[in-house]
């Protein structure tokens, strides 16, 4: 049973990175530096995570947030130095990015998946 | 006995300023005179002439109108100050004494009884003139009848008519330098009256002065002569305890050797030193005084001391250093906020490239045996360390100390660049579309930090006001002309409303909620721009808010 994970950031490199250091293990990871693209791919798709930046040009994490149907998730990834974040997210990561907390987010997730 | 030493005493020492008091001895005087008449009459006269006698009546007729001449005289003697002409009486009764006196020796033809009317009628003559006139001419009036009567059978002019003649001559005399004097004197009354009005008025400016000000007299060595009540009340020492000290005993150590040396050197100038000064009570108290020191001269200009009159200005001074408190606290909550604010957007700028360069090392540790994937990386670390180290920059000139402004020539087009780097990230978190439209590299001469700090501003300022609104956008556009360059910050915004136009460079004053804003940002830009020869103006372009900065062009000064 493979997860599917997103990750959501203007950053080209940074979801270049996020791809590359999540690679090889038991999971599907897209991202999407467009957000719009990347909103729309997750309401059509069976997307177990999600991570999004919150400072992007388009639309902020939170607004981006708001435009996502499925009850999934939600992780905000940002490296803002004070920020209120809304109760409809899981949790946050701050910036620069510990990919260890990550993995051990998605792992987590996954035991509760199999289970 | 002493009021006819008084009354000779006036007689003597006849001037403007005793009136009244002569008029106090008019009683002691009518009685004195009267007594003598009586005295006259009863021994002499009516025994020798009896009651009904012709020459009973002329003599009490006529001394009892030189009397009371003498008395209206006396009476209205102040008027005479101010109109010589009521001294016309005391005239009259001189002519009528002497006329009924002449007359009497005609009557009386070679009577001994002339001399009487004579003397007597020159005696009063002679008071009035003493009255009015000076010993002089009462001199006059007295001797000559008296010399005459006296040698009656002994003088050259034997002649009755010839003498009356004379004392006629002298009488005229008299009655001419009387009037004469009378005019003199009515000039020199109403230069009394002036300097009299004048002395008033200034004692009376000096009484209020002194009810207000803080008064100080000094010897020219500085030490006190004199203090009025406020010195000692705001000092708190009493009078006797400041005379013959100098003013050290109020000093409070605020003001520098300097300070004192350069008041001493305006006083030995001979001008008026005028300052501000902090002085220090017997309790030890402060007090600041705003003082004006003027050397006193004597009639041959040199120094004999010098006067303070100064104001107490402590609740002034108070409030000055309350409001500059203030005024501090509030341009450094302004430099905390506008830091606070940015530093949020900075941090995500920093951390962005800071992920990239962590994510990058963790890649190169799980790759490390692929060398075209560690290159890349590499690259991408180099990338991302470029991008901190441009922002840190810009923030660590942001940052300086505004206190040391070291002009630079610059261009203006780098400026804006890092000041856009600053603003970039505020716009992209207000959905702001920031246009930018840069022409070629114009040199100006300017402190980078502070111009730059200035762009910032106005940039933010174009961010939060059109923030939130649908397709917002901020344009920057420069242009220049042969010996200027502008910048111009232009908003979606449709304008700024009349009111708010006219406070907009006040300092303090914000649109903007409580907390977000601080309102030293443009009245602070104006006057840094003022200060590099430039402007800072909000005009309505295209029916968009637009804010002008306007700067000279560098130009070389070509050394011949």
């Amino acid at each position: 049973m493979s997860l599917e994970i997103v990750y959501i950031d203007d950053e080209k490199d940074l979801c270049e990175l996020f791809k590359m250091l999540l690679l090889g293990n038991e999971y599907k990871v897209h991202t999407f530096h467009d957000c719009i693209k990347g909103v729309e791919y997750i309401n059509n798709n069976n997307v177990d995570i999600l991570f999004i930046d919150y400072r992007m040009p388009c639309m902020n994490g939170f607004e981006c947030r708001e435009k996502i149907e499925k009850d999934i998730p939600i992780y905000l990834v940002t490296g803002e130095l004070q920020i209120l974040v809304p109760d409809n997210f899981a949790g946050t990561i701050d910036k620069p990015i510990d990919y260890e907390l990550i993995k051990l987010i998605i792992e987590e997730k996954a035991l509760i998946k199999t289970a | 006995m002493e009021s006819i030493k008084n009354l000779l005493n006036e007689i003597i020492h006849c001037n403007c300023e005793t009136f009244d008091e002569r008029r106090k001895l008019l009683l002691p005087t009518f009685l004195i005179s009267f007594a003598v008449m009586a005295f006259f009459y009863g021994v002499v006269i009516i025994p020798k002439w009896g009651l009904n006698h012709h020459v009973t009546h002329i003599h009490i007729t006529g001394s009892t109108i030189v009397l009371f001449g003498f008395m209206a005289s006396i009476l209205l003697s102040k008027k005479f100050k101010e109109n010589p002409i009521l001294a016309l009486p005391s005239l009259a009764a001189t002519t009528a004494a002497m006329i009924f006196l002449t007359n009497a020796e005609f009557y009386s033809h070679k009577n001994d009884v002339w001399m009487h009317y004579q003397i007597m009628g020159v005696i009063y003559a002679s008071f009035l003139a003493s009255i009015r006139c000076n010993l002089i001419i009462a001199a006059i009036n007295v001797s000559t009848p008296l010399i005459l009567a006296a040698n009656y059978d002994h003088l050259i002019f034997t002649d009755v008519v010839e003498r009356q003649g004379i004392i006629y001559i002298a009488t005229m005399i008299s009655f001419y330098l009387s009037w004469q004097n009378t005019m003199n004197r009515r000039e020199v009354y109403k230069k009394y009256a002036q300097a009299d009005k004048v002395a008033r008025e200034k004692a009376d400016l000096l009484e209020t002065l002194s009810s207000i000000a803080i008064i100080s007299h000094t010897d020219q060595d500085g030490i006190i002569t004199d203090v009025n009540h406020n010195f000692c009340e705001i000092s708190g020492y009493e009078r006797h305890e400041l005379i013959g000290k100098d003013h050290n005993v109020v000093n409070s150590g605020e003001h520098p050797p300097e300070f004192f040396q350069q008041m001493w050197n305006t006083l030995n100038a001979n001008m008026i030193w005028t300052g501000e000064m902090k002085n220090i009570s017997k309790d030890g108290d402060e007090f600041w005084i705003y003082s004006s020191i003027k050397p006193k001269y004597d009639a041959k200009r040199n120094t004999v001391g010098y006067i303070s009159i100064a104001l107490d200005v402590t609740k002034r001074k108070e409030i000055e250093r309350e409001l500059d408190e203030e005024r501090t606290k509030m341009i450094q909550t302004s430099k905390l906020a506008t830091l606070g604010e940015m530093s949020s957007g900075i941090a995500h700028e920093i951390n962005n490239p800071l992920a990239i360069v962590a994510g990058s090392a963790s890649v190169i540790r799980d790759y490390h045996d692929d060398k075209e994937k560690v290159l890349a990386m590499a690259e991408k670390i180099e990338k991302a360390t470029s991008r901190i180290n441009k922002i840190v920059k810009g923030l660590k000139k942001f940052s300086r100390s505004a206190e040391c402004t070291t002009k630079e020539i610059h261009t203006l087009n780098s400026i804006v660049e890092e000041s856009l780097e600053l603003t970039r990230a505020r716009a992209v978190r207000h959905n702001v579309d920031l246009k930018i439209d840069i022409i070629d590299p114009v040199k100006i001469e300017c402190d980078e930090v502070q111009i730059s700090q200035v762009i910032v501003n106005l940039i933010s300022n174009a961010i939060d006001a059109v923030a939130g609104e649908k397709g917002a956008w901020v344009a920057v556009s420069m242009q220049e002309d042969s010996h200027i360059t502008q910048l111009i910050v232009k908003d979606s915004g449709d304008g700024i409303g009349f009111e708010t136009l006219e406070k907009i460079f006040v300092p303090f004053y914000t649109t903007k909620e409580v907390g977000k804003g601080t309102g030293l940002g443009l009245s602070i830009s104006k006057g840094i721009v003022e200060e590099h020869y430039g402007d800072l103006d909000y005009q309505k372009l295209d029916g968009h808010t637009a804010f002008i900065l306007t700067l000279p062009k560098y130009r070389k000064i070509d050394v011949a």
